[in-house]
């Protein structure tokens, strides 16, 4: 390990006698690499990268950090699309190495596991045990980690049924800022066990769920497991008008028949407007009474059948990918050529009346953005239903190539956020910066007792600064 | 060069699906990754430092040179990119670049020296040999089927001979060139390849048979760009193997026994043979073939390539353990491959726990006791 000019020696001898040398690097090179995510935004080069093993030994670094006032960011993959801020010269600690799944417990129907560990990971352990976890994280299931999607509250697929990322833990192992380390719900019991969410008080997991690491670092994570459905099948139907969709997608919701579904529009490989993947799964025998519900609903709107080959490959891709939503080969998806792209990506929660007047508001703005000098590619504006609205992303590609295609990128980001909230809508992952300050800040009361909460557990805001906008 | 790649490096998503094979369980994909535990050391983390390197965000220095030759080139990541980066060539390509700067780590360059030198790896003179004219076949040694693994080569031959082939070795046969071509130099690359060429283009209509997929892989996909000259009639042992099973030239006996096959890299994602070795290994009756979870396009490392053992030793062997602990959970008495240098790194990480095998040891084993 070579000298760091950044950080105080002292600083970086005592977090190497704590993970021990070879999980600690403050190498340039090493460096380097955890200053860019998924998001386009630009970020800092952190100071010092740890590894670490354990609880106690990210409870040791935050004590060290706390004593020094070094800020510490908390990193699983760093696979979302909203800018997540490393802050300059900071420790940063890459929970990957955290990994072991700890305990399928039968009794409980859970499993508990390191922070660390990735998604598709644990599901694949559990599906050779009958099992399996009722979502996966975010989009990037086979590489993104438990507690980065759980602290980032990412959108699962399944989530129509199974409900988001945050439904599907039970209790978190949460280190604070200060370096203590507590359990929440049942767990929270010296004699308990992580069984129950909803007990002594408020919910102290739903603190963390979606808190961007603000709050605490998330080492351990108990959540709900499933038995395998008996049956899973699929179901496709193309519509010429999105509002049609819009209303089969709600009855067949009112109606909790699907498992998950997804309405695509734009860069469609059918002439319509929408496109819509059903899947069901059941107990032996009733997917067909299933399906034959949603057909009947989706033909009352004016459904086409499509084939299921592109749904089927989507959900059952061991890398889920968005391109079968679009029947599209995944190496191809999100190229132009040879040409590099970004996506400035906006998304969040909206109702069904509130994805109705943002779908208006869009296609109207879009008409005129498509034109404009940086030639922007939609690549997708597409709908997970959640059990009480829809969860709402949209992508637009801009060329790396242009000059000034980033800003232009990044306010039509802005743009777009503006139009969400504007339509009653809600972000799920916040992340950092002026972006995240700029969405909180509408927020009132809320983010006033958000701060209050920051202030006491992080007085130093040495824990993930401006993550929430704190 | 390297400039010419910016594209591509650019297009890296950064989604970090270059680090594990999570589908399939606690595993990861990187060999170098999973050792080393920062992702500077995959795919992703690199391709970011050469972003910085082209942007001049960094300078080159022994550090980056370390983190790039860092790399057994499995071709994991390329085989799974989300984004189709050619990552494996972009590597090369920087290797290249280092090379030209002065920055190829000092362990590296014995082998280039005896390279130049000897024309093979281990910087030793082979025995001059001649090649009969009634051969029906040439056999291409490469560098460690003559030197540390001979055995193994005199039972293959054996085993070729015994199906009734007229197998030939190759008069003044040098390396391949793929050791100078991974290590960024391909001058040297080329120049090995002309000579090989050379000497295949008097004994034309003759076909060869590769016992080391990393030359039969090198001679494929690298001579054509590197020299556009005449090429030869090519074919894996294993596939040889297969056929002369298949027809009934070569019987096999019986042994009693579990093996798991080890899909070397070069042969599986990078000739795209997966089949021949398993159906090899069925054909000894009483042998019962146990997949491991990472296997054929999903197969992880040995840790052997890229001559990654000279330069960073432990990084290779741990690597190589790691293998060795995925197959023995399989419960299976032997694993079994078909490339040399797997077969060296898999022999230098067991502790007994299982053997390893070349597969023409197993089918001589097969002959002997059946």
């Amino acid at each position: 390990m070579s000298r760091c000019e950044l950080l105080p020696d002292d600083v970086v001898k005592a977090v190497s006698d704590i993970v021990g040398k070879r999980n600690v690097t403050t190498d340039l090179i090493d460096r380097i690499s955890y200053s860019k995510s998924c998001s386009v935004d630009e970020s800092g080069v952190p100071a010092c990268i740890v590894t670490p093993r354990s609880a106690d030994e990210v409870s040791r670094i935050l004590k060290i950090a706390n004593n020094n006032e070094i800020p510490i960011f908390v990193w699983g993959r760093g696979t979302a699309f909203v800018p997540l801020s490393v802050p300059e010269n900071c420790i940063l600690l890459d929970m990957a190495n955290m990994n072991k799944m700890l305990k399928v417990d039968e009794e409980t129907m859970s499993v508990t596991v390191d922070a660390g560990v990735v998604w598709a990971a644990v599901n694949s352990i559990l599906r050779k045990r009958g099992f399996e976890l009722p979502v996966q994280g975010g989009g990037a299931l086979v590489s993104c980690t438990v507690g980065g999607s759980i602290a980032s509250s990412a959108v699962p697929h399944g989530i129509t049924g199974g409900g988001t990322t945050g439904d599907s833990v039970l209790n978190l192992e949460v280190v604070l800022p200060s370096g203590e380390t507590l359990w929440t719900g049942s767990a929270a019991n010296p004699s308990g066990t992580p069984f129950e969410r909803y007990c002594f008080g408020p919910d102290l997991t739903g603190l963390f769920i979606g808190s961007c690491g603000a709050f605490g670092v998330i080492t351990k994570a108990t959540l709900k497991i499933e038995k395998i459905p008996d049956e899973e099948d699929f179901a496709c139907y193309s519509f010429k008008n999105y509002e049609h969709a819009y209303k089969a997608a709600l009855e067949i919701q009112k109606n909790r028949l699907a498992r998950f579904l997804v309405l695509v529009q734009g860069s469609l490989p059918v002439k319509a407007e929408a496109l819509m993947h059903i899947i069901v799964t059941s107990k032996e025998g009733e997917t067909a009474k299933l399906l034959e519900e949603i057909r009947t609903i989706c033909l009352a709107y004016g459904g086409v059948e499509e084939d299921t080959t592109g749904t089927r490959n989507y959900w059952r891709s061991h890398n889920v990918m968005y391109s079968w939503l679009r029947w599209e080969d995944p190496k191809e998806y999100y190229r132009r050529g040879d040409i590099p792209v970004f996506c400035p990506e906006a998304s969040g929660f909206l109702t069904f009346s509130g994805l109705l007047k943002l779908t208006k508001l869009f296609w109207e703005y879009w008409s005129k953005l498509k034109n404009s000098k940086y030639s922007p590619i939609l690549k997708g504006f597409d709908i997970y239903y959640s059990r009480n609205g829809g969860y709402l992303w949209i992508d637009i590609l801009f060329s790396l190539l242009d000059p000034g295609a980033l800003d232009f990128g990044l306010k039509v980001r802005s743009t777009l956020y503006e139009m969400l909230l504007s339509c009653g809508g809600a972000p799920a992952t916040i992340g950092g910066g002026e972006h995240a300050k700029k969405i909180m800040s509408r927020l009132g009361a809320y983010y006033r007792v958000l701060k209050l909460i920051k202030r006491s557990l992080d007085p130093k805001n040495i824990l993930n600064p401006g993550a929430l906008g704190l | 060069m390297l400039d010419s790649y910016r594209n591509q490096i650019l297009r890296c998503l950064r989604c970090g699906f270059c680090f594990d094979y999570s589908w399939l369980g606690q595993y990861r994909m990187c060999p170098v990754y999973d050792v080393m535990g920062f992702e500077s050391y995959g795919a992703k983390g690199k391709l970011i430092a050469l972003q910085a390197l082209l942007e001049g965000k960094i300078e080159v220095n022994e550090s980056l040179a370390r983190h790039i030759y860092a790399c057994c080139d499995c071709g994991a990541c390329t085989y799974n990119c989300m984004m189709s980066i050619n990552i494996d060539t972009i590597l090369k390509e920087s290797k290249k670049y280092l090379l030209g700067k002065g920055f190829l780590p000092s362990k590296y360059k014995k082998l280039i020296s005896n390279l130049k030198a000897y024309g093979n790896i281990s910087g030793t003179s082979k025995p001059s040999i001649q090649t009969p004219s009634n051969t029906d076949i040439i056999y291409f040694r490469g560098c460690l089927y003559s030197t540390h693994l001979s055995s193994i080569a005199e039972i293959q031959v054996e085993i070729l001979s015994k199906a009734g082939l007229k197998v030939g070795l190759l008069e003044g046969e040098v390396c391949c060139g793929y050791p100078a071509l991974a290590l960024g130099d391909e001058n040297l690359a080329r120049e090995l390849a002309k000579r090989n060429l050379t000497l295949l283009e008097r004994l034309k209509g003759k076909l060869i048979v590769f016992p080391c997929p990393g030359c039969y892989k090198m001679f494929r996909d690298e001579y054509p760009r590197l020299l556009n000259s005449y090429m030869p009639n090519m074919i894996h042992f294993t596939e040889l193997l297969e056929n002369l099973i298949d027809t009934g030239r070569l019987t096999l006996g019986k042994l009693e026994t579990s093996v798991t096959f080890h899909d070397p890299c070069h042969l599986g994602r990078g000739l795209g043979i997966y089949e021949p070795p398993r159906r090899i290994i069925e054909s000894i009756k009483g042998v019962k073939l146990i997949e491991m979870d990472r296997s054929r396009a999903w197969s992880y490392c040995c840790g052997g390539g890229s001559a990654l053992p000279r330069a960073f030793p432990k990084l290779s062997r741990k690597i190589a353990r790691e293998r060795i602990r995925e197959a023995t959970n399989t419960g299976a008495e032997i694993v079994a491959t078909a490339c040399p240098s797997c077969l060296l790194s898999l022999r230098s990480a067991t502790k007994g726990d299982i053997k390893v095998k070349d597969i023409s040891e197993l089918i001589q084993d097969s002959i002997e006791k059946g």
